[in-house]
């Protein structure tokens, strides 16, 4: 018996040993990932309800098994949970890509008050052009007011040209801080085609004017001149820029130029700024996802920072040479939205970006895994981390003599420090 | 647990810590922890300055090579880059603090001529630093408690698993020196709280005299030394026949002495050279450039602490959350954190800590009682780590806005918040269940590990998952 209690400290340290060992690579199968894509990183924007993000991959292996993202919380410690959806696609990569807009924190914001309207040239990369989603913060609008947006033309150098759509949203249904879709009737032909969207309000109280605290609807500008502190955004949106008529009375502070007031009696000049407000274009779908073949969920609390979140499902056994599209969707739940993190550049050959189900020029920051036999997965790590490295680190047992020393020692510790009777 | 068993869990806790580095060095690619590559070429360029310090164009080669061996060694090409494609620019020499000329001279005198095998070989010597730290910590956790050896088991066990630490022990870096000098500095202050000796302030005075040469993170340990030595001063000025009237000499001196470093420009100058930037920036040409073109401590505090401004305290929130996450561990350059269920485990073992630590302080009962010299000595420990938190909070809001904290700027008073946590950690516990929790929350610390090692870096570094 009381041989047995001596034992005790060594096998309680043996079984953290193993326990630990099977935790960490007994269970579940070997994974190897083939497709991935992690570059500058931007924010796409928070997950609305309705609204979903994607991206779409040829899986170049059988058994594709789980798909990790990487997602931001932006240091909230709870969010709303996830819920990956894998869906067969019959081409990765569509022609016409729309281009993705930052959704950045840098930049100015500028107040849109007064008869002011602010402006925005682009052009469109595809037909069908839906709606204009303006980055922008209503939080001072007096409920009366609403905001108009206009669709012209481009024109020439200084004058819009004809008026296409017309939009009034009352103030009210603005958010505070967030993108907003001006949403109307599809454009047909709008690929290719040179347009300007304008923004002014309307029906602001006299007496606001001289309410201190009013601030007007704020935009977001980001000057291609780049911030004082910061790198110039070249770039951001090659095809357009900023544009706002300009009357100089006085000094504005974010721009250190001519504040902007609109006298009735004169008439207007208007300017284009170097640089662009924080927009983005809206398509019809043009990618609707198939039947789900896979689907998997994260819970808010368990969605890491700034990091790769694992979405893991049964393996897909025939995966080798087909194309695939996931989607993540918000589900219901305490908390903000999370927030997918992308790169803008087409770096990723095998697929592109879907948001809400147009393509888009980028991609996510993602892996898709594939399951393999655990001595395969070894190997593979074994030439990848002995390649070009000095002795010791270039011998082929020595990881694997040091995974081991690792377990075996934690299991020691433990056993020492295992109270004894 | 018996002092004996105590001294084994000190052995395998330094041979787990080796193992442990060893596996950081292999797995964690070149250059993926901050700033390794800059800190290798310094380096490299110390080796060889005696050689290249009057030939431009051989330091630039120099440079060249340190260049094409890394993307070699980074596994970014199949084979070495010819030079004349890489990078060659030349690290300024007043660059080269104690470290890099520590590490170069070793490498000269070892006769490493391979810039691969140097390299491998400064990770190593970060490993040999870590180990240092291990010990102090076990000294100072033996020397603040010697009844409970339990507690410099728990200390020792701790920083042989903090997965933070591993990593830093394996990389080249100037947070290495920073620690030791922190890690021995705290070990003589919890001897001279026991026992003043002269040969412990000859130490501890001899530290905080080379700290310049160290690094700033480390400018902390002054004021330490100055609230250690202030029982000692109390008792030399009584024993003074003209005490009183000395007592206020100095007091007169330390307000001469900040007068001067604030409007004499000599004094001002050399606060820049010594801390970054003047107290006060003063627009005179008197001052030179150096003092009047930076913004000044007291003029950065004045701005940018707004007590009442929401957007404050979310920056403070942030730095406190990436500072938090990279103590327990995030690697690369502050974008590879561990999976959140992690650190919200970590949050409940510092939760259980604060609850050891209330109890400790408020009601120790008989268990728990202490000597006015522990109680020193870990007031000592405490207001160590408290300035450190300090120092680096303010650093990185006031004085570096927009920027996140990181975990290895604590590092210099790793052992203050080992030391203090593992005390406090089992003075939670009754005295049978204080092994039990101590397995507990040392198999937690080796599955984060664990969870670091294989689930994190592995698959982020090598896209595999074993």
């Amino acid at each position: 018996m009381v041989f047995l209690k001596k034992l005790l400290p060594l096998v309680a340290g043996l079984l953290v040993c193993l326990g630990l060992a099977g935790a960490f690579f007994g269970f579940g199968p070997g994974l190897v990932s083939r497709e991935f894509q992690d570059g500058w990183r931007f924010n796409t924007g928070q997950l609305p309800p309705h609204a979903w993000i994607g991206q779409t991959f040829t899986s170049r292996l059988d058994g594709l098994a789980r798909i990790d993202v990487l997602l931001g919380s932006f240091g909230l410690p709870l969010v709303k949970p996830l819920t990956l959806e894998l869906t067969a696609v019959d081409r990765p990569r569509q022609d016409h890509l729309a281009r993705p807009r930052p959704l950045v924190d840098q930049g100015v914001t500028i107040p849109l008050h007064g008869p002011l309207q602010i402006g925005q040239t682009f052009l469109p990369r595809r037909d069908g052009l839906s709606g204009v989603r303006v980055l922008l913060d209503a939080g001072s609008m007096p409920a009366p007011a609403s905001v108009r947006f206009r669709l012209w033309e481009a024109g020439v150098i200084d004058l819009p040209g004809e008026l296409l759509r017309e939009v009034v949203v009352p103030a009210a249904d603005l958010p505070a801080w967030g993108f907003f879709e001006f949403a109307f009737r599809p454009l047909e032909g709008s690929a290719g085609r040179p347009l300007l969207f304008t923004l002014d309000l309307a029906g602001v109280p006299r007496h606001t004017w001289r309410d201190k605290t009013f601030q007007g609807l704020l935009l977001r500008f980001i000057s291609d001149q780049g911030q004082p502190d910061g790198q110039p955004w070249q770039g951001v949106n090659p095809e357009g820029s900023a544009w706002r008529p300009e009357i100089s009375v006085g000094k504005d502070y974010s721009f250190n130029e001519p504040l902007t007031l609109w006298p009735a009696n004169r008439h207007l000049k208007w300017r284009y700024w170097q640089g662009d407000l924080a927009f983005g274009l809206a398509y019809p779908p043009a990618l609707e996802p198939g039947p789900v073949l896979r689907r998997a969920g994260r819970r808010g609390l368990a969605i890491s920072d700034n990091s790769f979140n694992s979405f893991s499902f049964k393996p897909l056994e025939d995966s080798k040479g087909r194309s695939f599209l996931f989607s993540l969707k918000t589900t219901p739940g305490p908390g903000r939205e999370p927030v997918a993190l992308a790169d803008w550049a087409l770096r990723y050959p095998g697929g592109c970006l879907v948001v809400d189900g147009v393509p888009y020029e980028g991609g996510l920051a993602f892996r898709a895994y594939n399951a393999a036999a655990k001595g395969t997965v070894w190997r593979e790590l074994r030439d990848k981390v002995t390649r070009n490295k000095p002795a010791p680190w270039s011998g082929p047992w020595f990881i694997a003599a040091l995974a081991a020393a690792h377990l075996l020692l934690v299991g020691l510790l433990v056993g020492l420090v295992w109270p004894r009777a | 647990m018996s002092l004996n068993r105590a001294r084994w869990v000190l052995a395998a806790a330094l041979l787990l810590f080796t193992v442990r580095a060893g596996l950081y060095i292999q797995l964690l690619p070149v250059n993926e922890m901050p700033d390794e590559l800059e800190h290798v070429r310094k380096i490299i360029l110390a080796r060889d300055w005696p050689r290249v310090a009057n030939d431009r164009a051989a330091a630039e080669r120099l440079m060249r090579e340190v260049s094409a061996d890394y993307y070699l060694l980074a596994n970014r090409l199949d084979q070495r880059p010819p030079l004349d494609q890489v990078e060659g620019r030349v690290p300024p020499p007043e660059r080269r603090t104690a470290y890099f000329r520590f590490c170069g001279w070793l490498l000269r005198v070892l006769g490493v001529e391979s810039i691969p095998r140097a390299w491998y070989l400064i990770r190593a010597l970060s490993w040999l630093f870590g180990l240092a730290v291990l010990l102090c910590g076990w000294g100072a956790a033996r020397s603040l408690a010697p009844e409970r050896p339990i507690l410099a088991a728990a200390t020792a066990g701790f920083l042989a698993l903090l997965p933070q630490f591993g990593a830093m022990s394996a990389v080249a870096s100037t947070d290495k020196p920073a620690e030791l000098a922190g890690a021995v500095f705290f070990l003589l202050m919890v001897r001279i709280a026991r026992r003043p000796a002269r040969l412990a302030w000859l130490g501890a005075g001899l530290i905080i005299i080379c700290l310049p040469l160290v690094k700033k993170t480390t400018f902390f340990l002054v004021l330490v030394a100055l609230a250690a030595a202030l029982p000692w001063w109390r008792g030399w000025l009584g024993r003074l026949r003209h005490g009183r009237l000395v007592g206020l000499s100095l007091s007169a001196l330390v307000t001469v002495a900040f007068l001067g470093a604030v409007f004499v420009p000599w004094g001002a100058r050399w606060t820049v050279k010594l801390a970054g930037m003047p107290l006060l920036r003063i627009w005179h040409p008197l001052f030179d450039d150096r003092v009047f073109r930076q913004p000044g401590m007291i003029n950065a505090l004045v701005e940018h602490v707004r007590p009442l401004s929401p957007a404050f305290w979310h920056q403070v929130y942030f730095n406190l959350q990436s500072l938090f996450q990279s103590w327990w561990g995030t690697f690369g350059f502050q974008t590879l954190p561990l999976p959140a269920a992690w650190y919200w485990s970590a949050w409940l073992l510092v939760l259980l800590a604060l609850a050891g630590l209330a109890r400790l302080l408020f009601r120790p009962g008989r268990e728990w009682s202490m000597e006015p010299w522990q109680g020193r000595a870990l007031g000592l420990l405490v207001l160590g780590a408290g300035l450190n938190l300090a120092v680096i909070l303010t650093r990185q809001i006031v004085f570096a806005p927009g920027s996140l904290s990181q975990g290895r700027y604590m590092f210099p008073s790793l052992v203050p918040w080992a030391v203090v946590g593992c005390l406090a950690f089992l003075a939670l516990w009754p005295r049978r269940l204080q092994a039990p929790a101590l397995v507990l929350g040392l198999t937690w610390l080796a599955a984060m590990d664990l969870a670091g090692l294989w689930r994190t870096i592995v698959p982020y570094y090598y896209s595999l998952v074993l």
